[in-house]
C-alpha cells in the first residue's frame, strides 16, 4: 500500500486501553481467549469466542452495549506487539464521517483508476489506517476478506465505481 | 418460499427471524426493491441482538449527499434457509429487505384483494 492515512484516534483509544488495563492482567492466564470490553466504563468479560465474550459482558452490563472485542495475546511476540481486533466499537457521527470522508478520498485517489477496469461494482472494504483493501461480490466477502488480513483498523465499505456501497432509491 | 401481506400503507411486508449472540427476534420487514443492499435495520435492533459490528459504509438515500452507516453481520432465516447476510443500521421503525436477499428468487405482491406477499 501506498501511504499511511491518518485516522481518528479510536484505534489509538483502544490499544492504549488494551495495553494499559487488559493485558497485565489477563495475557498470562488467557492467552487465546476473547476480552470484550466497553471503553467507556472499563468492564470487560473473557470467553473462549468472540461472541462469547460480547455476551458475558452484555449479561453483566444489562443494556446499551458497544463493546470491543480483542484476542488476548500470549506468547507469541507478534500477537503482544499488535493485538488482533476482532470487533472495534461503534464510531461517533463526526468520526465515522471523516472516517468514510477519507476512504473515498483514498479510493479516488489510490485506487479508482487500477480498479474500475476490472472490478466495476464489486464491494471493497478499506482500511484507511494502513491503505490496506479487499474486494467481494458481496459486502461481507470485502469485509471478511479484508479481516483476513487483520491490518487493525475500522474497515470503511464502498463500492468500486460508486462511492457508495449501498443505495436507496424512491 | 417466504409468505408476507400487503399492509394498510401498501408496503410489502414479510416476518423475518433476525439473530445475533444475545438472541434473536422476530420482525416484521418491508421489501424494498428501490434498496440494492440486504437487509436495513430498525432502531436499536443491533444492540438488541449483539450483532457484529464490521465497518461504516456510505449509503446514497434520499437526501443529496451519502449518509454513513454502520455495517452488522446478521444471520437471518430466509425462504426456509438460515443465512449470513450484511445489515445496515438506520433509525427507520422497521426493518427493509433489499435486493440482495431477492437475487435468485421470484417475488410476487397481490396489491388486490389477495393482499398477499410471496418470496420463493
Amino acid at each position: 500500500m501506498s501511504e499511511t492515512i491518518d485516522q481518528p484516534g479510536l484505534a489509538e483509544r483502544v490499544l492504549e486501553f488494551y495495553d494499559t488495563r487488559l493485558r497485565p492482567e489477563l495475557e498470562a492466564d488467557h492467552a487465546g481467549e476473547f476480552v470484550a470490553f466497553e471503553l467507556e466504563c472499563g468492564e470487560y468479560a473473557l470467553a473462549s469466542d468472540p461472541d462469547g465474550a460480547k455476551r458475558r459482558l452484555y449479561q453483566r452490563l444489562g443494556t446499551g452495549v458497544n463493546s470491543t472485542v480483542v484476542e488476548v495475546g500470549g506468547s507469541d511476540a507478534e500477537k503482544r506487539a499488535h493485538p488482533r481486533v476482532v470487533e472495534w466499537p461503534r464510531l461517533g457521527p463526526a468520526e465515522s464521517d471523516e472516517l468514510v470522508r477519507k476512504a473515498v478520498e483514498f479510493y479516488d485517489r489510490e485506487l479508482k483508476e487500477q480498479l474500475e477496469p476490472q472490478h466495476f461494482n464489486e464491494f471493497i472494504a478499506i482500511d484507511v489506517a494502513t491503505g490496506h483493501y479487499a474486494l467481494g461480490r458481496r459486502a461481507l466477502e470485502a469485509f471478511d476478506a479484508l479481516a483476513a488480513l487483520d491490518t487493525g483498523g475500522v474497515p470503511v465499505l464502498l463500492r468500486v465505481g460508486g462511492p457508495e456501497a449501498f443505495r436507496y432509491v424512491g | 418460499m417466504t409468505r408476507g401481506y400487503v399492509n394498510e400503507l401498501r408496503q410489502a411486508i414479510v416476518l423475518l427471524t433476525v439473530h445475533g449472540p444475545f438472541g434473536f427476534r422476530h420482525v416484521e420487514a418491508v421489501i424494498d426493491t428501490g434498496f440494492n443492499g440486504a437487509l436495513t435495520l430498525s432502531a436499536g435492533l443491533a444492540d438488541r441482538l449483539g450483532l457484529t459490528f464490521m465497518g461504516k459504509s456510505a449509503v446514497f438515500g434520499a437526501t443529496e449527499r451519502p449518509s454513513v452507516q454502520s455495517c452488522y453481520s446478521a444471520q437471518i432465516d430466509w425462504c426456509e434457509e438460515r443465512l449470513r447476510c450484511e445489515a445496515v443500521d438506520s433509525a427507520l421503525p422497521r426493518c427493509l429487505i433489499g435486493t440482495e436477499l431477492l437475487g435468485g428468487r421470484v417475488l410476487t405482491i397481490d396489491f388486490g384483494e389477495a393482499r398477499s406477499v410471496e418470496v420463493r
